[in-house]
Formats: structure tokens, sequence, C-alpha cells
């Protein structure tokens, strides 16, 4: 197997840059129309409602604008016709490492994920491309009656389930990309945790392109019934090509009574991915979802992942950072929809950016007129690392209801040249002063992180931060 | 230049229009259409003490050449329908008012405009003169349906200007209000909003800060009962940089009002040591009440402190229970913390006579 890295023009140091050779199975022609919709289904062996529910997608997908905010110009950029809508590379998915074609499997080695898996995971899905290459669940929980699936064998092993709740959150007329990923779907994973279950060690999804001009559009539904738990884990990168690729995932969240899901995303996709996802959840009473987000790579990200707290007593959490380096613009932020009473949510963004970047922080708090005794704090820092650079913050909040709580702030700085100056005249030298001032800038999000990835991150952010300053 | 046949309607996406539609804001609902002014306000301007309008203050109709120097003075942007709108309606009923470079007044100014009949608006240039130091109150009221009212100019080097727009128009006015103000270097602005009256008002404010060393506070306080519908967009541009700006907004929410603040403080490339901050407090009072805040930063320079915050909560309990501790009824206390809300933000707005006036409006507005 060879092994290429592609630098043609492209900045900064990217350490999941490299790629393989396209060893594909099945390759469909680049561009979109109803036959490859069809195709993709048939090809799944899908049942007739999820094929119907595809071109239904399909066609709202055509007749839905690009959104006319955010960057508009970089939206514009993306080609649909030169997207290739699915790509196999594995004949089958495996359960045995073992098994796994080499070129795949020396990927997913040198990403860490077999031996993250022993470590301290309860589970792991591989996608590559389009399909799940490998995946696995620790016995114990299977014996507890937890399903951990690839999302096309949930389909095929779960169809009542799948059709309960498939789109019961997002359904494919929410957005213009929600409809793409509904219409071309593969991948992603399905999770059903039984009632009073607690799954103790998180489970893994690492997501990763490998084809130029590839789109990615898994779609993950995460079900955890009354007082079960569940903590679970994505990683996405991709090779840098100087062409575009599009990752344009779904992710569905449903929390039942006293449940608790926390989502955890450090997205580091090289900076020729769009990276234009749709995560929501619903909270019945007493539940609580938690969405722990990072974004470090891509060229443009969207994303703002949404709680619906429907049910009396649920709680949201939103902890959401992003970097934003040369040509970058991370656009993130989160949505919280207060729709009962006492309930309860805290957002807290971070964003740096440097070298020209820019990030905004776009999100909205409603809280509706029958939702008593809500509090809501939001919280938003960013840190600007030089004039070349941009912050946005965009809040929204909308309050119906006169006995809640809500409370909004937001600050944009530079980093201090005071704390810069006490850490150096401590023996740091002026990258390590700047690199601890940034970890600590995110350590809000990086100590809720298993161990492995907090590591990998601080380590990642020192990298980007060399000679930030001066 | 952009005509109000040029521009499209401005889509419900875009913040600015989110909660008030322009269709909801035009005086006729034709969207097409610019109605004529079917009725001219009458209006005064005098010394708030009685005396006699000294020297360098005039207030009189613009000539081409004033339009021309100070109309657009700050930028709208393409897509914003009111000042064009505005502008083109009103092309007949413009003033300019002047204060001439140096002019110290003792006694803030006070404008009375009175607006009746179906159609009517006025057209306001503002020429505030270097170094001059003065306070202006800007009274409007009246019975007329639909009032537009746009107020464009510069305020130059080292002025000191205080002003406040009193929104005091019958409970079944609509008011379209828009305000485009460049401010030059070394100045000291201060721009208040006391909303007590009306039925459905829309302001877009707009200060840009095109010099160095200058200072300025927006101070808005509003008071929504009945069914009335304040939507207020403040936005306020560092152009360059070692400025100040603050902004500060309380809005009551009581009965079945809908209160909207919507902020954008924007500092530009190369406007280093630049401090900015805007603050919207909520106080609602009401189950059916209903409060929006949007306040958005969009900052391009590395060497800043930019800030903003939003708070929403009904009535303190412990500030409720000390009143009534004192003696206070239930509703004399909600009455007075009502009252105390909607002053602390006008409060540092200038000279005890211009603050005075402006919380007699208050407390005779609640008290009405």
């Amino acid at each position: 197997m060879s092994e290429n890295i592609n630098d043609e023009d492209l900045p900064g140091e990217y350490k999941y840059g490299f790629n393989d050779p396209e060893n594909s199975t099945i390759r469909f022609d680049s561009g979109l129309s109803e036959q490859v919709v069809r195709d993709i289904s048939e090809l799944k062996n899908e049942p007739e409602w999820m094929t119907e529910l595809r071109v239904k997608a399909y066609n709202h997908f055509l007749k839905r604008p690009m959104p006319s905010w955010g960057n508009t110009e970089m939206l514009d950029q993306i080609d649909f016709d030169k997207i290739t809508y699915y790509l196999k590379s594995s004949e089958q998915m495996e359960n045995d490492w073992d098994e796994v074609p080499a070129d795949i499997k020396n990927t997913f080695d040198r990403l860490g994920i077999p031996e993250a898996e022993q470590k301290w995971l309860g589970g792991v899905t591989a996608q590559y491309e389009s399909e799940a290459v490998y995946h696995s669940i620790r016995e114990d929980l299977e014996s507890q009656g937890v399903v951990f699936l690839d999302m096309d064998s949930g389909l095929r092993e779960y169809p009542e389930l799948v059709k309960e709740y498939f789109g019961s959150v997002i359904p494919h007329t929410d957005n213009k990309f929600s409809a793409l990923n509904t219409a071309v779907w593969s991948g992603g994973s399905f999770i059903y945790v039984p009632k009073n279950v607690k799954v103790e060690m998180p489970v893994q999804a690492y997501f990763r392109i490998n084809a130029k001009n590839m789109g990615q559009f898994e779609r993950t539904l995460i079900i955890v019934d009354e007082g079960s738990s569940i903590n679970y884990v994505e990683g996405c990168t991709a090779p840098s090509y100087s062409t575009d690729s599009l990752h344009s995932a779904v992710v569905e969240l449903i929390a039942l009574e006293g449940a608790h899901i926390r989502y955890t995303t450090v997205q580091n996709w090289s900076n020729n991915v769009f990276n234009l996802v749709t995560k929501r959840g619903v909270a019945s009473k007493d539940a609580t979802i938690e969405w722990i987000d990072g974004n470090i790579g891509s060229k443009l990200t969207m994303k703002y992942p949404a709680v619906i707290l429907k049910g009396e007593g649920s709680h949201a959490e939103i902890i959401s950072v992003a970097y934003s380096g040369a040509g970058q613009h991370q656009d993130a932020g989160a949505k919280i929809h207060h729709l009962a009473s006492n309930t309860t949510s805290k957002i807290l963004s971070k964003s740096i950016s440097n070298n020209g970047g820019r990030s905004s922080y776009r999100g909205i708090v409603s809280v509706s007129r029958k939702a008593e005794n809500c509090k809501v704090n939001v919280i938003c820092d960013a840190l600007l690392m030089d004039d070349d650079s941009r912050s946005d913050t965009y809040p929204t909040m909308e309050i119906s209801n006169p006995n809640c709580k809500v409370e909004h702030e937001a600050s944009v700085s530079k980093v201090s040249s005071n704390q810069l100056f006490y850490l150096m005249s401590r023996g740091l030298d002026e990258d390590e002063a700047l690199a601890m001032i940034v970890n600590g800038f995110f350590e809000p999000f990086t100590r809720e992180l298993p161990m492995e990835y907090a590591v990998e991150l601080n380590k990642l952010m020192a990298l980007e931060m060399e000679g930030a300053i001066g | 230049m952009s005509s109000y046949s040029s521009i499209d309607t401005p889509s419900r996406s875009l913040h600015l229009w989110k909660y008030t539609s322009w269709k909801r804001m035009h005086p006729t609902g034709k969207l097409s259409e610019i109605p004529m002014v079917t009725d001219k306000p009458s209006f005064t301007l005098s010394m708030m003490g009685g005396e006699e309008l000294p020297d360098g203050i005039s207030f009189e109709k613009a000539s081409f050449d004033d339009i021309e120097k100070l109309s657009k003075s700050v930028e709208f942007g393409k897509e914003n329908v009111s000042p064009v709108f505005l502008r083109e309606m009103l092309e007949k009923q413009i003033y300019k008012f002047t204060v001439k470079k140096g002019t110290v007044l003792k006694q803030p100014l006070l404008f009375n405009g009175l607006f009746s009949g179906d159609i009517s608006g006025l057209h306001i240039l503002l020429d505030i003169g270097e170094n001059c130091n003065v306070e202006l109150i800007s009274r409007f009221e009246g019975n007329c349906k639909w009032v537009g009212l746009i107020r464009e100019g510069i305020i130059r080097d080292g002025a000191i200007f205080n002003d406040v727009f009193v929104n005091s128009f019958s409970k079944d006015t609509i008011l379209l209000r828009v305000d485009g103000v460049e401010i030059s270097r070394n100045s000291q602005v201060k721009s208040g909003t006391l909303a007590i009256g009306g039925a459905r008002n829309k302001s877009d404010i707009r200060f840009e800060l095109t010099g160095k060393g200058s200072s300025l506070s927006i101070n808005g306080s509003a008071l929504g009962q009945g069914d009335t519908h304040e939507d207020s967009h403040v936005e306020i541009v560092h152009a360059k940089g070692e400025n100040q700006s603050r902004l500060f907004w309380h809005s009551v929410c009581d009965d079945n009002s809908n209160s909207i603040g919507t902020g954008m403080l924007k500092i530009m490339e190369n406007a280093s040591g630049s401090d900015a901050g805007q603050l919207f407090h909520n106080l609602l009072l009401s189950p059916n009440a209903v409060a929006d805040s949007i306040p958005e930063l969009e900052v391009l320079s590395a060497d800043v402190s930019a800030a903003h915050g939003t708070a929403n909560g009904p009535i303190d309990e412990n500030h409720q229970f000390y009143l009534e501790s004192r003696g206070h009824s239930k509703d004399e206390a909600k009455a007075l913390i009502v009252e105390s809300f909607l002053n602390e933000s006008l409060l540092s707005m200038g000279s005890k006579e211009l603050v005075e006036y402006v919380s007699e409006s208050l407390v005779a507005k609640l008290h009405s």
C-alpha cells in the first residue's frame, strides 16, 4: 500500500492529512439525481417507506434555497454536481479487526482507533467514506440489551424502532442539508439503550473521508430509554486535498424519562471539508442531554447542536469550542427550546480566531409561554489573536414567560499581556505561555473529554498557536 | 443610488425584520406605493427655561446643499428599506437643526412635535458644531395614525451633545423611526429614548464613530403595556479606534405587549483600542408578554474590549418584599419597582433639568 501526503497549497500542519489510494468496490458517478437516491436505497435493500422518504427529501432539497445567512460566500462554493454521493470501500462490515481491508485498517491504526477500543471504549464504529467498515460492542453491554449498530444494520434489524423515530426530531423539511442527508444518508450509528441500563464506558464512532470530492452523509439515531445513560464520542478526520468535500450529517437524540445522553464531538476535518451538520435532541421528563462539541478543523462549519426540553424538569447543557485558523470559518453555536416548566439549561461557548480565521457564535434560547420557572445561562467568550481575524456573536433570546430567569453574557478580547508576562516571568517562552493560556481558555471543554482526547487536543492547540504572537 | 422602487421587500430571515415585517410598518400595507403625507406636523423649538433661543441655534427648512451634506451620513445597508422609504416620502418635510460651533447652553432645548391626521412625518438633519455643549429633548406626540421620523446628520469634533427622544404618541399611533448619526473625533454623545407611547413602534438607531477619542452612551427605556409592540434596533459601528460606546436598554413588558431589542456592535478593522458594551434588561410582568433580545457582536480587530449581555426575569421577590415590609401595598411596590427600573437607564443622561423632565414624563405616564 502506498501513502500520499497532499500539500497542494494547503495551510497548516494537519496530522491526519494523509490519504490512501482509492480502492472502491462501488463508486457512484458524481452528481445527484432521483435515480442516484433510488440506487442508494436499492443497493441497501431498504424497505419501501425509506425509499419514498429519500425521494421526498430529495425533492425538498431541490426546492429549498441555500441559506441566506451565515457565510453565503463560502456556501456558494459548494458544487453539488461534483460531489460523489456514495462510495463503498469494503465488501462488508467486519466485527473482527483483522478482517478489515489492509489499507483501511492501516488508516484507522494510525488514528489510534483499535488501541482506544481496547483501553477505554464500550464499543466502536468506524466509518470509511459512505459505509461502516468495522463495528464492535462489548459483550456485557450486548447482553444487557444495548443495541449499538451502524444505521444501515439498525434499519434492517430494528425496522419498527427506526421507523418510529427516524426523522422525528429532525424532519427532512427542517433545512436544506437535513433534506440532502435524508435523501442520500449512508452509515452513522443506531443506538438503543433499554430501561435502567447505565453504559459506563463511552462508545465511539470514527468518521473518515478518504476520497476527493466525497460527500459523507451519515445518519445517527440514539434512543435512550427511561432511567438509562450513555456517553457517545465521535471523531472526524479527512485528507488534505485542494478540492472540497462535504460532510453533512444528521444526528437525532431521544432521551426518555430520566435518561442521560452525552454526545461528544471532536471535529478535526481537514481544511477542505464543508461541515454542515444538523444535531438535535429531545429531552423528556427529568432527562438530560449534553452536547460537548469541539470544532477544530474544516473549511466552513455550520453546526448548532440543539435540545428541545419538552419534559418537566429536563436539563440541557451545551459546551462548544471552536478554533479558526487561516481560511477557516467556524459558524457554531447552540439552540435550546424550553417547552416545559422547571427546565434548566446552560450554554458555554468559547472560540479562538487566529491567523485570519473567523469564528461565529450563533444561538437561540426560547422559553415558551407555558414553561414556568425555567433558568437559562449563556456565556460566550472569544479570543482574537490578530487584526486579520474576526469574531462574531449572534445570540437570540425569545422569552414568553415572566417567571423565568435568562442570562446571557458575551465578551471578545485578546490574550492579556499581563497573563503572558506573568507566565514568561516564570520561565516559559512566549509560545509555551500562549499555549498554556489557550489551553486554560478551552479547559471547561477539555475537562469534559475522555482523557486521551483532551491530551490530543491540548497538543493540537499548542501546535496551532506557535508563532501566533509577535 | 437606490430608490424605494428598486429595493426588494426585506426578508423575514433578516433579524432586522424578523419580528416586525415591513408590511406591518408600511403606512398602507400596499408595499409598492409611497403614500403622500396627509397632514403636516406642527412643532416648536424653545429653551426649557422659557428664554429666547440663542444665536447659535436654528431650526429651518433644509437647503439642497444641507441635504447633500448631512443626509446619508451613516450607511444603512442595501437591504434596509426604512431610511430610503422615509427620505422619499418626506422629501418636502426636511428641516435642519443647527448648533453652531462653540455654542454652550446652560438649559436643555425642548423640541415639541405634534402629529395628527392619517399619515405624517418629519425628516430632521442634525448639524452639531465643533466644541459645542448642548442638550436637546425631542418630544413627539399626537394622535396621528402613522408617523415617520428620520433624523440624520453629524456631530462634529469635540462636541458634547445629549439628546433624548420621547415617544409620547397616542395609543393608536404607528411609528417608524430611523436615526443615522456620524460622530466625529473627541466628541461625547449621549442618546436616550423614552418609549411610553404608540401602538406599534419600530426604531432603527445607528451611530458610526468615525473619529478617535469619542464616547457614546445609548440609553433606552421602553414601557410595554396593553397590546404595544416595541421593536428597537440599535447599531453602533466603531470605524476608528480608541472610542468607547455603551448601550443600556431597559424594557418593561406588561399585559400583551411585545418588546424586541436587537443590537449590532461592529468593531471594524483598524479600530484597535475600542471599548464597547451592550446590555439589554427585560422585566416581564405578565404571562402574555413577550421579550426578544438579539445583541450581536462583530469584531474585526484584535486589541479591543467588547462585551454584551442580556437578562430577562420577573420582579425580584426580595425587592417586592422589602417595599411591602415598608408599608406599600403589592401594587404600589410593583409600580415603584417598574418606575425605578425604567428610570435607571436614563438617570445618567445629562443635566438635572433634563433628567427631571424625562423622569416626570415617565411618572406621568405610569400614573395616567
